[in-house]
């Protein structure tokens, strides 16, 4: 039992076994890896959103907000989750918009400079402008700023909900040349977001 | 191609496959890192206990001594690079199908439970079988691919809770980045951690190490076919019967912990009671293994005894760390003490491979 050490256990792989085996796990892996991700590739992520449709994001209840949209914006819905955002398209137009779950109680001012750079992770190479006050059509205060890159412009602007625990962040970027568009965009989204806690 | 030739294809193939997998969390990731870096230091700081305790822990389950360091720092590294890169294209790839073909609100709910358990179960168990192919001894049976899994689990685990302590960081508005990231830590490593990745792939890497044995089954009767003999090969406790048995116990296994890992991501029940269901169940099979495990292994042992080819001394004291090491400190003599350490580590070898 102790005098003949085995390099192999009775029965082990032979080479060939060992070698169709490493092939079944590497095609696995890529299989996995690339088949999805080719798969959803050629599914178009795109969804027509009704006009005057209503977006809800965050969780139910009162620590949520919703956007009414207007007529001809797209979803991504690879990109979208009712609990976490929308990433949105009209034309030339992309919107995001974001629920942020705040690791405190904050006003909209003691945000800024975390959504800053978090802009920054997710948009390299765009600049923001100074944060202007902006008043949301529920009449909320928020921050809003311009954003502009090498080949895109845009704006970003946040509410904090009235619970102080959680923001929303709308995000519009543009081509350059469609910088009222975009602005009109930005606008609009502001003017429809609702929190669900404000009184009427 | 030789047996020595074919061991380091395999080597090699995982090494890069480990490689391409830290490159995918890298790239996902370093833009972030760049932005937070403080913040990144402080997700990867504190996993460190997970990995450091639970690599040790994870290591003593094999009951009669620690797998060897290597394999499983390899195992470890293989859950977090080349299962972890790999989910996360994958990941992405199904949840994006999910979304695009049922909708956003059932994506919402279900996509986590329906994408990570079918995709991040086999590319974590791929790290079991990787492991048996290029270190032919370290995996023998059904109780090697539950610590192997388990290590494999982990490494996942730990990578996986780092990315979401980091996501914490963007999901906050960057607000107050060290405790988003340690808010999620809490959450993930103290709520979630006893019954989290190292459970399910635990129990699917058993299944690995049920489907080694039958491997080596068929191979075994095969082999006794071509030499003629038409019984069970004498000597491998093993080579009796196909062992049909034993596949459908590695199906059952993987069938297992992909449902282990559903009812985990799934929106459903409070998440302490699902991990103490995940740890509870990993913990009664590890018991019945191991149990099964030194059960036969005393029974060779007592084959060998009777046979003359193992001393009944070192016998009664090989399967027990706490005897051995006692034996040990009893022998004076330095080359002595070597010899009986190789004796033991010998009978081992040999019980590792038969007892499986």
């Amino acid at each position: 039992m102790v005098a003949d050490r085995p390099r192999l256990p009775p029965g082990g792989a032979s080479p060939r076994a060992r070698l169709r085996w490493l092939l079944i796990v590497v095609g696995l892996m890529a299989l996995l890896t690339a088949g999805w991700p080719l798969l959803n590739s050629v599914v178009a992520d795109k969804q027509q959103v009704a006009a005057g449709a209503s977006l809800r994001v965050g969780p139910s209840g009162p620590d949520s907000a919703s956007v009414r949209v207007g007529p001809g914006w797209t979803m991504r819905p690879a990109e979208s989750d009712p609990r976490q955002g929308y990433l949105l398209r009209r034309g030339a137009v992309t919107v995001s918009i974001g629920y942020l779950t705040l690791t405190g109680t904050y006003r909209a001012a003691g945000i800024w400079s975390g959504l800053q750079r978090v802009f920054r992770v997710s948009n390299p190479g765009v600049r923001l402008a100074s944060p202007a006050a902006v008043i949301s059509g529920q009449g909320r205060a928020g921050l809003s700023a311009s954003a502009t890159g090498p080949r895109t412009v845009g704006n970003v602007t946040a509410f904090v909900g009235p619970s102080g625990t959680y923001a929303i962040q709308i995000v519009v970027l543009a081509p350059r040349n469609a910088k009222p568009v975009a602005a009109a965009a930005a606008l609009l989204l502001i003017r429809a977001l609702r929190f669900p806690a404000v009184p009427r | 191609m030789s047996f020595r030739s074919s061991v380091r294809a395999v080597r090699i193939s995982a090494a890069l496959l480990c490689v391409f997998g830290a490159g995918v969390v890298i790239t996902e990731f370093v833009r972030l890192l760049m932005v937070f870096p403080q913040s990144g230091a402080f997700a990867v700081v504190l996993e460190l206990p997970l990995v450091v305790i639970g690599f040790a822990l994870l290591r003593r389950l094999r009951p009669t001594r620690a797998p060897a360091l290597l394999w499983s720092a390899a195992a470890l590294v293989w859950g977090a690079t080349a299962a972890a890169g790999c989910a996360l294209l994958a990941n992405q790839g199904l949840a994006g199908l999910w979304a695009k073909s049922e909708g956003i609100k059932f994506a919402s709910n279900w996509s986590a439970s329906l994408t990570a358990p079918l995709n991040e179960e086999l590319l974590k168990l791929c790290g079991v079988v990787m492991v048996a192919l290029a270190a032919p001894l370290a995996v023998n049976g059904p109780l090697d691919g539950l610590v192997f899994g388990a290590l494999t689990g982990l490494g996942f685990q730990a990578v996986e809770n780092v990315t979401y302590g980091l996501n914490a960081i963007l999901m906050s508005g960057g607000t107050n980045p060290d405790r988003a990231v340690l808010n999620s830590a809490l959450l993930r490593v103290g709520t979630a951690g006893l019954g989290s990745h190292w459970t399910m792939t635990a129990v699917a890497g058993a299944g690995a190490g049920y489907l080694i044995l039958f491997t080596r089954r068929r191979r075994l009767i095969r082999e006794a076919r071509c030499a003629g003999v038409t019984g069970p090969k004498p000597g491998h406790a093993h080579a009796a019967g196909p062992g049909y048995g034993l596949l459908l116990a590695a199906k059952a296994c993987l069938v297992a912990a992909v449902g282990m890992h559903l009812l985990f991501d799934a929106p459903v029940l409070a998440i302490e009671l699902k991990v103490a269901l995940n740890f509870a169940l990993v913990a009664i099979f590890y018991l019945l293994l191991s149990s099964a495990f030194l059960h036969r292994a005393r029974e060779l042992l007592a084959a060998a005894v009777a046979a003359g080819l193992v001393d009944a001394a070192d016998a009664a004291s090989v399967l027990s760390r706490r005897r051995r090491r006692r034996e040990l400190r009893q022998v004076h003599l330095p080359a002595d003490r070597d010899k009986l350490r190789e004796r033991q580590q010998d009978i081992l070898t040999e019980l590792d491979a038969e007892a499986a």
